[in-house]
């Protein structure tokens, strides 16, 4: 209707005004989508900037859940220059974490190092991991040493450090009653019998505190070298394993020399290669044949000894560090039968 | 109809107004839509900008970095700083850095990034979740036991700062 007068007002020749209608409804168009297209795109801006507040916001919050424990924790130098480091790792927060590097600062010589090539070290809420035996961290610094004190922190993926921290590094008990610097796994105590020229069932063996009468048999003991100074015991050929019988005068003592033996039990020995034991290492050590540098088997055999109750010594030579070692671990029995 | 259309063709009187009326209102239109591409064309510049620096924010909002390791040693002097970017944005560049403690600060401009193995980062930034460090050649030695601050302040603006114990 407006729209119709104001052609016939133009028609008739009257057109007083109506530019100004056409210029007013053009600025108020382009007013109006100036502004509109202004203001959408301020709000979709700022959603974006909010967005991206929200994101930094989350990220925090997760970097502020995660809670990554580490217990257990133990340093050696089982090579030169090559610090082992042992843990064990419990992700006690909400959301997983993933462990990138860790760093280790020798604090007696001021040098440090890291290993930032470890892989699959995620951890779910919940998970615990080992880090220990094979699986220690080695980390590279030079000129460290087993005396040496180390710190140490794991670095995670959302950019948390988690500071390792030994409660205690030789717990006096784990020794063999607080005497010596190796302590010997009771509960691994195992012997084996022959199989031709090899263990059989070897590493396994035969578990337990009840070994045969008149059987060629050879023992097996789990040592850890647990020497406060932190040094590397190395066994000689004069190691050996004894046993004698209380109640039996005259009855041995029987003897087991330390020897070598290769994965699938085959005897090695004679020669005989020195055995070494790192800081907080355990090895499984066989005592095999009855002479130094000799292969002659031994059984208990004694005819007064079948079903009689036996102690068993570990007589342990070599050195510990660049100084002699000696030390004698008792406590095993054995019921012969 | 078509002798009143050709009447008002012959019909000279007042052929002038219409002709005003007609420029006038062509003028206006023009000039209207002149001032639209114009209003247009700021706008989008406007726009442009705002977006180039909610842009900027955005991406320095996302920029993490983590100090994984500060060392200082006395022989030579200097100041290695382990760095992991953590954070969502990749392209993270060192602009400066600033070592500095209550009454003393050195300034170090576009410090060389390497690898930790040593190598050098060759476009000089830290992608996600890529670590690299920086050595400062401190031009005087710290004092021993004295706590010192550090502040780096990346390519995008955004500034990390720690502190570490000579």
């Amino acid at each position: 209707m407006i729209r119709a007068l104001w052609l016939k007002k133009i028609w008739r020749g009257r057109s007083k005004g109506v530019s100004s209608v056409i210029g007013t409804v053009f600025l108020i168009l382009v007013v109006f989508a100036i502004s509109t297209n202004v203001f959408l795109w301020t709000i979709s801006q700022s959603a974006t900037y909010n967005q991206a507040v929200k994101d930094a916001n989350q990220k925090n919050a997760d970097k502020l859940s995660e809670n990554v424990i580490v217990s257990n924790v133990n340093y050696s130098v089982p090579l030169p220059n090559r610090v082992k480091v042992d843990a064990k790792l419990t992700n006690a927060g909400s959301v997983s974490a993933q462990i990138i590097n860790l760093w280790v600062f020798d604090t007696t010589i001021q040098r440090y190092g890291f290993n930032n090539t470890m892989t699959s070290l995620n951890l779910n809420p919940g998970d615990i991991l080992y880090l220990t035996g094979s699986n220690g961290i080695m980390v590279t610094i030079e000129g460290a040493s087993s005396p040496d004190n180390f710190v140490a922190w794991f670095v995670t993926a959302r950019g948390n450090t988690v500071a390792l921290q030994v409660e205690q590094s030789v717990i006096i008990a784990n020794l063999a009653q607080g005497i010596g610097s190796i302590a010997l796994d009771f509960n691994t105590f195992r012997y084996y019998i022959y199989s031709g020229s090899k263990l059989a069932n070897y590493p396994a063996g035969i578990s337990g505190f009840n070994v045969p009468y008149n059987t060629y048999i050879a023992f097996g003991v789990a040592l850890t070298n647990l020497d406060p100074s932190k040094q590397t015991i190395s066994l000689d050929i004069h190691s050996q394993l004894w046993l004698y019988f209380p109640t039996v005068p005259g009855a041995g003592p029987f003897v087991w020399y330390i020897a070598n033996v290769a994965a699938d039990g085959t005897i090695t020995t004679p020669p005989y290669t020195t055995i070494t034991l790192a800081y907080t290492e355990t090895k499984l050590l066989n005592f095999v044949y009855g002479k130094e540098g000799d292969s002659t088997k031994v059984k208990i055999d004694h005819p007064q000894v079948d079903d009689k109750l036996c102690a068993v010594n570990l007589l342990l030579h070599g050195t510990i560090g660049t100084q002699d070692y000696g030390q004698n671990i008792p406590f095993v029995s054995l019921y012969v039968s | 109809m078509c002798r009143r259309i050709l009447r008002f063709l012959s019909d000279k009187r007042a052929l002038s107004d219409v002709m005003s009326a007609t420029m006038l209102a062509g003028t206006v239109v023009t000039l209207s839509l002149v001032v639209y591409a114009w209003s247009q064309n700021m706008s989008s510049n406007y726009n442009y900008q705002f977006s180039q620096s909610v842009g900027v924010e955005v991406d320095r909002l996302k920029e993490k970095l983590v100090f994984e390791y500060v060392y200082y040693t006395s022989a030579p002097k200097s100041v290695s700083v382990y760095l992991l970017n953590c954070g969502t944005i990749d392209n993270v560049g060192v602009l400066s850095v600033y070592v500095s403690n209550s009454s003393w600060l050195q300034s170090f401009s576009s410090p060389s990034l390497k690898f930790l193995n040593g190598t050098t980062i060759s476009d000089q930034d830290l992608d996600r979740g890529e670590e690299g460090y920086i050595v400062l050649s401190l031009s005087t030695s710290l004092k021993d036991n004295a706590y010192y601050s550090i502040r780096i302040v990346t390519v995008r603006g955004a500034t990390f700062d720690s502190s570490f114990v000579a």
